[in-house]
């Protein structure tokens, strides 16, 4: 933010060269008392003369010819102003206070920026002021739990797995809700190229008995996240309509750090961590086993002599470590960044592991009296991964996580020859092995590059260009060596696999901006875009090889060929017209601005290609009221309305059209040939899920913005919900796609921000995050309500655990209540009541009532400490895990059981029983989690004859406890569900969420 | 400056001319097709035909298929601890207590019309077709046949069920419901139309003929008295003949003969139509992964599906026919351990019994079929053994049936006694025949080819009590209620009588 103000002190001592006597030469450099990091663009003036100057990127600066005995005073907005007499001092170093939370900001607005005090409409940013210092891995902590109103569910433990954002909650069944991520102006496509077992790039599934997981990389995992200068997030649709058909569920905006002028500077950040899963769950250990196997007469016979705890002899502690080099430099006219990332980290399960390296390059050039700025954005990212073999849905067999619990804790994890123990029938394989031997290795290389141009062609009016390129090659590739007894059936299997997706970006704007008088401005702009994605992909799968030597590496070493290999392609483009004005009338007591984009997806009918989505709010400063100006603690009051339409196209590709596809193959004269059929039910009139939005909210400022927060309150309501209906038969496919139903999300956001202490030593700031949103499913058009949520495992087949039906929130359980058990220790279900009478009913659901986050940053001298709490409360959970796994009948098939079926034995169920679903498995997902502390301390003398700066050494403790009643690994899941709808809260199977601990240093030159 | 101007602005405005001419948003799959470019050339004509083909799979196995046997006296799924309660699904199958909201319901009604609706695409290009190539009207009769096929399926199961020829259906001006009579003269006729277009030797091997064309008719004519009020026995005799007298087929000697892997292709001479599969991935058979316990085959096997203790008791002992089945001590079956004794999870000699409950039923619990060997090709749960949806004994037994409801009972007899003698060494004839006599012989040699429930219900038996099942509620359960999910996507739908 200080960057950001860097104009504006440029200018002042731009204004400030002049006739200055040539008497003393004082240098120095400006820290900044909350985080001790140098401050770009404080004012340096000698008091009483108009000679001046500002600090470089390192918070140096050089003052010549000052007379000896003046008094320097130091500047900065939001801090406090320092006057200190020269005294013949040749170096001045300060200390810069805070005292506020500055309003001067800009904030990005998509397509363009603008200062937070105009702002009209709902957007949150984050610089890294709010971003923890080090030990960061993702892109996506820097944002969990640190705005309102944005969810961040991490779905699974496993490195870099993709986080499920909602953004003022969900507004589609069928469609995509996640939000558009665009990056330093670049909108991305959210898809994901890395191919993904278990699920075909176009939703079938590939294999069923192959354990196979491996998960999908995603943009924030791809970012390196010492590389992000700010992420705002346009939450209201106001904010959002200009991006139109993408923008229905929020927009996440990402700008990269930039080159600064001033001289060369270079940083390194690097640490090593270690981590351990966080919870593991309780599972009988062998006498136990043995025990109850004698109490309740199960057959003995298979059962060992070992005592092995499956989760330990599969999790591990995961060592890892990050190095980041960065250097900038930058004259008035050109300036770079250019930074270096290495990743390198393990899993706590073994058998996965992730390397990553990101290099961005970041230029910026002006030329032509500064009339035209060139920019060039240029990161490429390589990440290769190992994932364990683990799939979370369906298999009977199931893979690694399903074997910890199942297998018998009486069985040794090698034999004393050193081989895997395994059974000889592979219906229970051992974890380990699994893990060990199936090599699941999965690389992509991502580039994301822009280039712009802008030009002051007249004054006041500005034409810009903007080309853009995204473009990942990823690949996966899987053997499974037949020295595995499953893998044996099929003589070992290498499964390899291809995916490239491209998008590329064309944008013309032209922007004009003016005062009108000496109190109006207005600034307008209108616009082109069209940007076109294309993804394409094949695969091939070899069987029964020689040996298991060659891995996936050389399918030559295969015998069998018979699976078919498979490629596709597909191409979408979106093409729009848009624009937007601000008119700030009475110097921005009074602010009115209005968009509209007219935009058009190839993926929707032919009747309906083009939607417009327009967007209108006001905003009024009551704090420049005259009324206001005897209210002396309000330093800062402004009241937002705002209202606006926004789309959603996710939807993937041609649905609208029928489409002839191949699969529907027959043996005819002993050969298998391939069919050509229809697989979709054409609909002309496909359209985009439309979301409305209005947005009433307050910015305040107290006590001189010591104290600063917004509240937001906010409606909005989801129509034209894609949706699948059932058709009439006969059909070539049972479902079709067609827009109908009604989604609500109502909620108020509270952010707030504290300086509680800010005196010469101490700093202490407190930031602090609430909201609250009631989703409710309003209408399913001639639908009455869709059983959703697989439920797996086995025996559970058909068994479904979630219902969306009018009146409820997406997410919400159903089934049947628990009522005890019978003299034959069988369960009773209720079997009368509920929305459909069926003895079915609403059990919960996965919606949270409210969630919060509170961040203290403390500074004392040369010591920083960071506390970080997440709070998520009020929403349920199907423990599916448990559900399968608490089965003391498990003891019959020879596998192992959670302890918990033992009170459930205790409480009447019979010990042959398998409790099926119902209300006893949905658990409250409620939970406080410390997601962070970190303690730094900066040394402050200057090393090395000043040629290191700045070192720092910190401690870092990511997701140090969870406070929780909830019984599974973690409370944060989410299983993606393959079929038609995704669901929400069941954890089934999850890769469990890691305790790290990180130590790191970082210095500059 | 104002070079300036020109300099950046001329390669703007080209850039922007560019793409401006890109509004053009119409979408052009090219990793599938639409009709617009297809169904041009014989290849694609015959790439159309292919997956109505494919939907006669369901023969072979499906939900549908499930519907025909799992509620019958011959298979039943037992619930084995937490394995195949699926939500309570097999269970009512066998106990005849679904309801309409019952998810294999709907899957069996959507399988076969997804068949209905390929055909009638693939007619329709095919009679529009410009092509004069001499397979054209082949393979009309041969999409008319399979389409056939469907709908006695769906008359059988559902009764008053829509018939619709069109090769799209409009989604807001669904189809008419007709009566299940209207059905059968619908198939009948189409039949009759089909039949002499067919070739009398399939062109390639696991095509329709003739002799399909007629085993069909027969086998409709077979329940005319269920489909249509009226019974049709004459009308079934001659369907018969036109299949015997065509001199094609014959009873293979040996009763095992029939399902081995080395008879498969045109020299068996019992099989009029088959659903062909292979060791591939959507084209394999997987039922004997339905059945045999996991340590069976490598593959692992699902240990499901179970022979009704009832069925199996009532087998004669020297019936070879038996031998299918698998009782008592179990041997592993494929793999390099085959022949190898088989043991369940807890190390015990694997042993299947007779008798089980419903539920809680272990490992072991009950006999299987091993009426298709095992394929040591098998990939996955893939194996490649073709499935007969018509063969020769189903017609003899089909013209001694309709021959004993004509009095005829000594020719009828003599019929019978041709199947019954491969499998009994010495041949044991029966002496005496009974409409129960029939029933109990189509059930030895027919067990899981689906015909089970359509000849229980023909023959009044289908609501009795048997093993592990009361008598039915009530003579609504003949037929199956219309699927729930189909009322609410087809408002002209009446629901069956009785549920």
């Amino acid at each position: 933010m200080r960057a950001r103000i860097f104009l504006i002190g440029l200018v002042v001592s731009l204004l400030l060269i002049g006739q200055a006597i040539g008497q003393h030469r004082v240098t120095g450099r400006v820290i900044a008392g909350d985080d001790r990091s140098p401050m770009l663009g404080a004012n340096i003036v000698v008091m009483g003369t108009n000679m001046g100057t500002s600090t470089d990127n390192d918070g140096r600066y050089v003052l010549e010819d000052v007379p000896p005995q003046a008094t320097l005073v130091f500047l900065f907005i939001g801090y406090q102003k320092q006057e200190i007499p020269i005294n013949v001092q040749d170096v001045i170093d300060v200390v810069m206070t805070p005292e506020a939370i500055a309003g001067e900001e800009l904030v990005v607005t998509g397509y363009g920026t603008q200062v937070r005090r105009n702002l009209t409409v709902a957007i949150s940013s984050l610089d890294e002021h709010a971003f923890t210092r080090g030990g960061t891995v993702d892109a996506q902590q820097l944002l969990q739990a640190r705005v309102p109103g944005v969810q961040i569910t991490q779905s699974s433990g496993e490195l870099g797995a993709a986080p499920l954002i909602r953004i003022r909650g969900g507004t589609s069944v069928s469609a995509s809700n996640q939000p558009l991520f665009v990056i330093d102006g670049v909108p991305i496509s959210n898809q994901s190229a890395t191919p993904s077992f278990g699920v075909s790039s176009q939703g079938g599934e590939i294999n069923d008995t192959v354990p196979l997981g491996g998960i999908r990389d995603n943009v924030l995992s791809m970012l390196n996240p010492n590389d992000i200068a700010s992420i705002d997030v346009l939450k209201d649709a106001s904010a959002a309509a200009i991006y139109g058909a993408r923008g229905g569920n929020g927009v996440i905006l990402i700008t990269t750090k930039q080159g600064r002028v001033g001289g060369f500077s270079l940083n390194y950040d690097g640490y090593t961590s270690m981590s351990r899963v966080s919870k593991t769950l309780d599972l009988l250990n062998a006498q136990e086993y043995k025990d109850f196997a004698t109490q309740v007469g199960a057959n003995f016979e298979n059962i060992g002599s070992a005592d092995t705890d499956w989760q330990d002899a599969v999790f591990r502690t995961g060592v890892s470590q990050s190095h980041n080099v960065s250097f900038s430099s930058g004259t008035a006219n050109t300036q770079y960044r250019v930074s270096l990332n290495y990743l390198d980290e393990e899993g706590i399960v073994l058998g996965s592991d992730r390397q990553r390296i990101t290099a961005r390059l970041n230029v910026n050039h002006k030329m032509l009296d500064q009339k035209l700025h060139l920019a060039l954005r240029l990161s490429p990212t390589y990440i290769k991964r190992h994932d364990a073999p683990y799939r979370q849905t369906g298999g009977f067999q199931g893979g690694l996580f399903t074997n910890i619990f199942k297998h018998n804790p009486t069985n040794p994890v090698r034999l004393s020859n050193g081989e895997f123990f395994d059974f000889p029938s592979p219906e229970v394989r051992n974890p380990v092995a699994l893990a060990t031997l199936v090599d699941n290795e999965a690389t992509s290389m991502r580039v994301f590059a822009n280039v712009t141009a802008e030009y002051e062609f007249a004054p006041g009016f500005r034409a810009k260009v903007n080309l853009g390129l995204d473009r990942t090659d990823a690949s996966r590739n899987i053997y499974q060596p037949k020295s595995l007894p499953y893998a044996a059936a099929f003589g070992g299997r290498a499964d390899l696999r291809n995916n490239v997706s491209q998008s590329q970006l064309l944008e013309t704007t032209l922007n004009y901006s003016t005062d009108i008088g000496d109190t109006q401005q207005l600034e307008a702009w209108a616009g082109y875009t069209y940007q076109e994605f294309d993804t394409q992909g094949s695969g091939v799968v070899a069987q029964d090889f020689v040996t298991d030597a060659f891995s996936f590496n050389n399918l030559g070493g295969a015998s069998n060929f018979t699976t078919r290999p498979f490629s596709f392609a597909e191409e979408n483009k979106l093409i729009s017209f848009l624009g937007r004005a601000n008119y700030s009338i009475a110097n921005g007591k009074y602010l009115l601005s209005a968009a509209v984009r007219r935009e058009g997806s190839s993926r929707f009918g032919k009747d309906n290609k083009w939607g417009t989505f327009p967007a209108v709010s006001a905003g009024w400063r009551l704090s420049d009221e005259s009324f206001m100006q005897d209210v002396a603690s309000v330093s800062d009051l402004k009241l937002r309305l705002s209202y606006g339409i926004t789309g959603n196209q996710d939807i993937g590709n041609y649905k609208s059209l029928v489409i002839l596809g191949t699969g529907a193959n027959a043996v005819i004269g002993g050969e298998q040939v391939t069919g050509v059929s229809p697989t979709q039910i054409a609909n002309p009139d496909l359209q985009w899920e439309e979301t409305s939005q209005l947005n009433l909210g307050l910015d305040f400022g107290l006590y001189s913005n010591r104290i600063s927060g917004s509240i937001d309150l906010y409606s909005k309501k989801t129509t034209d919900l894609l949706l699948l209906f059932d058709v009439p038969q006969p059909a070539v496919v049972s479902k079709r796609l067609a827009n109908a139903g009604e989604v609500t999300n109502k909620g108020i956001e509270v952010a707030l921000s504290m300086i509680n202490k800010s005196s010469g030593n101490l700093f202490w700031r407190t930031d602090f995050n609430f909201a609250s949103n009631k989703n409710e499913v309003t209408d399913l058009g001639d639908r009455d309500q869709i059983i959703i949520g697989r439920v797996n495992g086995a025996g559970l087949s058909a068994v479904n655990a979630q219902i969306i039906i009018p009146g409820q929130p997406l997410g919400t359980f159903y089934g049947r209540r628990f009522l005890g058990y019978d003299a034959d220790g069988t369960e009773i279900l209720s079997t009368e009541g509920g929305p459909l009478d069926d003895g079915r009913f609403i059990l919960g659901d996965a919606q949270p009532d409210f969630t919060f986050g509170i961040s203290n940053s403390i500074n004392y001298k040369n010591w920083d400490f960071r506390i970080f709490i997440q709070g998520v409360m009020g929403f349920d959970i199907l423990n599916n895990t448990r559900l399968e796994y608490q089965r003391p009948s498990n003891v019959f098939n020879g596998i192992n059981f959670f302890r918990g079926a033992l009170d459930d034995v205790a409480n009447g169920l019979s010990p042959l029983q398998s409790p099926t679903f119902t209300d006893q498995y949905i658990e409250n997902g409620s939970f406080v989690r410390l997601q962070n502390v970190t303690l730094g301390y900066t040394l402050g003398a200057v090393l090395f004859n000043g040629q290191v700066k700045n070192l720092r050494f910190y401690l870092s403790a990511d997701n140090l406890f969870v406070l929780t009643g909830y019984d599974g690994y973690d409370p944060e899941v989410h299983t993606f569900d393959e079929a038609d709808v995704p669901t929400l809260g069941i954890d089934y199977t999850n890769y469990p969420r890691a305790r790290t601990f990180s130590f790191g240093f970082s210095f500059g030159l | 400056m104002k070079n300036h101007k020109l300099l950046f602005l001329m390669p703007v405005l080209l850039l922007s001319l560019l793409f401006w001419s890109c509004t053009n948003l119409d979408e052009n799959p090219v990793s599938q097709v639409t009709p617009d470019n297809f169904f041009k050339t014989e290849a694609e004509l015959l790439a159309g035909v292919i997956p109505v083909y494919s939907s006669a799979r369901l023969f072979g196995w499906s939900e549908a298929l499930h519907l025909q046997e799992v509620t019958s006296d011959e298979i039943v799924v037992p619930t084995r601890g937490g394995d195949w309660d699926d939500g309570g699904d097999w269970r009512r199958l066998h106990l005849q207590s679904w309801t309409p909201a019952d998810g294999k319901l709907n899957q069996a009604w959507n399988e076969l019309y997804t068949g209905v609706a390929r055909a009638n695409a693939v007619l329709e290009n095919l009679q529009q077709t410009t092509s004069d190539s001499p397979l054209i009207p082949t393979f009309i009769a041969e999409v008319r046949f399979l389409r056939a096929l469907f709908y006695w399926w769906l008359m059988d199961m559902f009764g008053d069920v829509p018939v619709v020829t069109a090769a799209t259906t409009d989604p807001d001006n669904p189809p008419q419901q007709n009566t299940r009579q209207e059905l059968f003269e619908f198939v009948v006729k189409e039949l009759t139309e089909a039949i002499p277009d067919l070739e009398a030797v399939a062109p390639t091997y696991g095509r329709a003929t003739k002799g399909a064309g007629n085993a069909l008719l027969a086998t409709v004519y077979l329940n005319a008295e269920v489909y249509s009020g009226t019974a049709r026995w004459s009308e079934c005799v001659q369907a018969c003949d036109a299949v015997i007298n065509s001199g094609m087929y014959a009873l293979m000697p040996v009763f095992t003969d029939i399902f081995a892997l080395e008879n498969e292709g045109p020299g068996n001479t019992e099989n009029i139509f088959v659903s062909a599969n292979l060791a591939e991935g959507g084209v394999g058979f997987p039922r004997m992964m339905a059945t045999l316990h996991y340590a069976q085959l490598p593959q692992t096997p699902w240990n499901g599906f179970s022979v009704v203790a009832d069925f199996f008791n009532r087998y004669d002992p020297d019936d070879d026919r038996i031998g299918i089945l698998l009782v008592g001590p179990q041997l592993v079956l494929g793999g390099p351990n085959a022949g190898a004794p088989a043991f369940d999870r807890q190390g015990s000699r694997l042993s299947f019994t007779v008798d089980f409950p419903l539920i809680n039923a272990t490992e072991s619990h009950g006999v299987r079929i091993l009426k298709w060997p095992v394929d040591p090709s098998q990939n996955g749960g893939d194996a490649g053994n073709d499935v007969a949806i018509f063969r020769y004994s189903h017609i003899l037994l089909a013209k001694a049936e309709a021959l004993f409801n004509m009095g005829n009972t000594g020719e009828a007899l003599a019929l019978v006694n041709q199947v019954r003698a491969r499998s009994f060494e010495p041949d044991k004839d029966l002496t005496t025949l009974t409409a129960d006599l029939i029933l109990d012989e189509r059930g030895f040699e027919f067990i899981w080819e689906g015909h089970r429930r359509t000849d229980l219900i023909r023959h009044g038996r289908f609501l009795e009590a048997w093993s592990l099942k009361p008598a039915s509620d009530g003579a609504h359960r003949n037929l199956f209620p219309i699927p729930q999910v189909q009322l609410d996507a087809n408002p002209n739908l009446v629901q069956n009588p009785g549920y």
